[in-house]
């Protein structure tokens, strides 16, 4: 059984459709991102979900038991679904612990619980220490072991990591997602973040316009993107214009390359992700092109490129490839791509 | 994204108009009773030159003195919070502690003075040095809450210190001058301590006189009417000078207190600029109820009647502010929380009732007392539903803001973490919202301390608090008796002022200006 299903959920704020037929499986004991750009109705999604907002159409159940649909609506504090805002929003007027236990009953177990839980986020010591004392990346902490100690039956992430720093925000979803294993609990984590969602997440539901695309594993949605929207927004990629020459192969304007989908007659988008993309001397040229910008990223760098029919090409290279604007360069592309009928171009 | 408020709404909502049913008693009061006494009575008591007189009479006070408190309330609230003068702190509790001194006791300060001290001006001038705190209060605390970052991006634009004091400050703080401003107006418009002793003619000394002589009640009602709707005057005048701002306190980090602006030379001018305020809003009652209060309690067994005089007004205070705090809470909740029309107008209604001198409400809850709830007559209950009555908008002021304190995010994690609503009221919002209810509480209880016509008309019998052993003892001359009674009162009314300016964080450790 799926910790929450969620089926053909639609929310309507007067004449703006948030929601447009959600469909979600969440397996117990994972967590999913949901990544969409601002404004695609996750940030609504999380709210039916935890219960702040009621459902127009659809249902929503919590292993197996409906909580929202057409004949029942569970009140957010029966609901036992805790989510962590992103802003943390600690208790200002309870301390660490205080915090932490606000979810549990009073009873023996309640000392021993947040103890474990101070351990699991590494937050030893500092349960008398008051929200105002701690670091944006502790508050957040302290949100995630509150969230985590009634041991409920979901939790909801919305762009928790978001606040922080780079480097912060790094350890701080490896340290969550080590204790949400640990724990055993099942999450939903809304985010804008590609990177963030790819790196944490066992389900990627990539939403847009308030539905569904794709939901799936992180490689599968980076590998197999269900449309050319989701190969853009999700890794960045190139979409070229082509042709199927045969069964397996599409020519494109970087020559005939290998290729998954569906065969057909009609023209077809290709997909090529930047680091199938390899440089060469342009003797003897394979492709030649046109080196026309470099950007550094540290651990690799993005160049820019232009086919002598001026179709831009991006290509990820090593960092200490240098490489002179302006020279001339071949090309090689490694690896199958993947092709969608050019009618799907824009979803 | 558009937010709903689900639960408690209904409940709330239903309070919130019982509460505001208490507040506008005397209304209806008025109401009936204007009625009763028919058109020609009114027209002939109406349109009369002596009514005219009266109001241009009300309107100029209400008008010089409202001003005269901005400019001082602004001026100062400025300096205490925003520049390097020296004493900052000291400045600030002096700029509050007027608050403690009830406008009859400031009058007949004044009076036995100065010889001759009467008239409009008379009265201006003590009005304006009473009643400036409670403009300077809310000025300041929007002054230490306004963000820094807006005035330095003003500066980096090129706009001088002034224009951006003008464009970008004064903008931040409107709403506390306008509600500054309207507190005071109404203040004026109901005070009938200063206009009384200082014998200016003003609506609420007229009705008071035409109630005391006793044979002219219709023209009580009448001029009654005639200042309940300057009050709405004011209030649509203030209301039309709000704008939509943010209402909930933002959750990230620490705002930086703002760099102080250097006065150079004229640091100690204004310093003395300041301290002669404080002199003449202070001193002279000080120094006129030590030289009294040195003549020595002239009566035997004065000791013990003043003690019970002080038990009295604690605890009849006390039941005020119970009941007003009370009836406060689910107004104040649903004007932060659920804003909109219901929760707006809920919220101006308590105003007018704010506005009546404290007679006609006395006189209203007399007759409701005898009339509809004969149980209560006659006991502390009903003085406190007076109390609440007069001073329900100082407790709903105080409950919004601090139901800004605690945000809607916070009860909807408690939710999610499985408690129930009564649950989140009880751990996380009342906890939060106790700091800003207590000062609330610390005003209406001076309110309720100083108040003085509803108190006369509303106490128990034989029952003697502060203020009206006080009264009667100024009233039949016994300057040296009134004494003890004043400066209990005045002493005992300290500590709210103090505690009010304490959270509006005017009294926080100065920060020395960064030079580098």
């Amino acid at each position: 059984m799926n910790a929450l299903e969620i089926s053909a959920a639609v929310k309507r704020f007067g004449p703006v459709t948030a929601l447009a037929g959600v469909d979600l499986a969440v397996p117990p004991g994972t967590l999913t991102a949901v990544l969409g750009p601002s404004g695609c109705g996750k940030t609504t999604l999380l709210r039916c979900l935890a219960g702040f907002e009621r459902l127009d159409t659809g249902d929503i159940r919590l292993n197996g038991a409906p909580v929202d649909g057409p004949r029942t609506f569970t009140s957010p504090h029966r609901r036992r679904v805790a989510i962590v805002p992103q802003e943390g929003a600690l208790f200002p007027h309870l301390s660490v612990a205080g915090n932490i236990a606000y979810g549990l009953p009073r009873d023996h177990h309640r000392t021993t619980r947040v103890q474990d839980l101070l351990t699991l986020m590494g937050l030893d010591g500092m349960e008398n220490r008051f929200p105002h004392h701690l670091s944006g990346g502790q508050q957040q902490r302290v949100a995630v072991a509150r969230a985590l100690a009634p041991r409920p039956a979901l939790i909801l992430l919305d762009e928790a990591f978001s606040a922080l720093d780079a480097g912060l925000r790094a350890d701080l979803r490896d340290d969550v997602r080590a204790a949400l294993r640990a724990d055993g609990a099942t999450a939903l984590l809304v985010t804008h973040d590609q990177a963030e969602a790819l790196s944490t997440a066992d389900q990627i539901a990539v939403m847009r316009a308030g539905s569904i695309l794709q939901a799936a594993p992180p490689e599968t949605v980076y590998q197999a993107p269900a449309t050319p929207w989701i190969a853009s927004f999700v890794g960045g990629a190139m979409l070229l214009p082509g042709h199927w020459t045969t069964p397996t192969t599409v020519t494109t304007a970087l020559g005939t390359l290998p290729a998954t989908g569906i065969h057909t007659t009609a023209p077809v988008t290709v997909m090529i992700r930047p680091e199938q993309i390899t440089l060469s001397d342009p003797t003897p040229p394979p492709i030649p092109a046109k080196v026309i910008d470099r950007t550094y990223l540290g651990h690799s760098a993005l160049i820019r490129l232009e086919l002598p029919d001026a179709t831009p090409i991006s290509a990820r290279v090593p960092p200490n490839h240098l490489i002179d604007l302006g020279s001339q360069v071949g090309l090689t592309v490694t690896g199958p791509c993947r092709a969608w009928p050019a009618s799907l171009r824009d979803n | 994204m558009r937010k709903r408020a689900i639960r408690l709404r209904p409940v709330m909502l239903t309070m919130a108009v019982l509460a505001v049913a208490v507040a506008l008693l005397p209304v209806g009061y008025l109401a009936i009773r204007t009625a009763e006494a028919g058109w020609d009575k009114i027209a002939a008591e109406l349109f009369t030159v002596r009514i005219v007189r009266l109001a241009v009479t009300t309107v100029s006070l209400t008008a010089v003195v409202t001003a005269g408190c901005l400019v001082l309330a602004v001026g100062s609230a400025f300096l205490v919070v925003r520049s390097d003068l020296p004493a900052r702190r000291l400045f600030a509790v002096l700029a509050v502690l007027p608050l403690a001194i009830p406008t009859y006791v400031a009058g007949f300060a004044w009076r036995s003075t100065f010889d001759g001290f009467e008239g409009f001006w008379a009265a201006a001038l003590v009005l304006v040095l009473c009643s400036y705190p409670y403009a300077f209060l809310p000025v300041a605390a929007a002054l230490v809450n306004a963000d820094p970052a807006q005035e330095e991006v003003s500066l980096a634009l090129g706009r001088t210190p002034w224009q951006t004091f003008t464009g970008v400050t004064l903008g931040q703080i409107r709403p506390a001058i306008a509600g500054g401003g309207l507190l005071v107006a109404l203040y004026v418009l109901s005070d009938f301590g200063a206009v009384s002793t200082l014998r200016a003619d003003t609506f609420t000394r007229a009705v008071f006189v035409a109630f005391d002589l006793g044979f002219d009640r219709t023209g009580a009602l009448v001029l009654s009417t005639a200042l309940l709707l300057l009050a709405l005057v004011v209030l649509v005048a203030e209301n039309a000078t709000r704008t939509v701002g943010a209402r909930h306190a933002s959750l990230r980090g620490s705002r930086r207190p703002p760099t102080l602006i250097g006065l150079g030379r004229a640091r100690w001018p204004v310093a003395v600029l300041l301290t002669a305020t404080a002199c003449l809003s202070l001193g002279v009652t000080a120094v006129s109820l030590v030289r009294r209060f040195a003549e020595g309690v002239s009566r035997p067994r004065g000791w013990a009647e003043v003690a019970e005089a002080l038990g009295n007004s604690v605890v009849l205070s006390a039941a005020g502010t119970v009941l007003t705090m009370g009836l406060a809470l689910p107004i104040g909740l649903l004007v932060a929380r659920g804003p909109g029309r219901t929760a707006r107008l809920l919220d101006r209604l308590t105003y007018i009732s704010h506005a009546l001198p404290g007679l006609v409400v006395g006189l209203s809850l007399v007759f409701f007392g005898i009339n509809v709830a004969y149980p209560i007559y006659q006991t502390p209950w009903l003085l406190a539903l007076g109390y609440a009555a007069l001073f329900l908008p100082l407790g709903v002021a105080a409950t919004a803001a601090a139901a800004a304190q605690s945000p809607p995010v916070l009860e909807q994690v408690a939710a999610s973490l499985g408690r129930s609503p009564l649950t989140v009221l009880r751990t996380v919002t009342i906890p939060l919202l106790a700091p800003g209810l207590g000062a609330g509480a610390a005003l209406v209880f001076l309110a309720c301390m100083k108040e003085l016509p509803a108190t006369l008309l509303l106490r128990p019998t034989g029952t003697d608090t502060l203020a009206t052993s006080l009264w009667r003892s100024t009233s039949v001359a016994a300057y040296a008796a009134a004494a003890p009674y004043a400066g209990l009162l005045v002493a005992l009314s300290t500590i709210p002022p103090l505690v009010l300016a304490a959270r509006a964080g005017v009294l926080q450790k100065p920060r020395k200006r960064n030079r580098s």
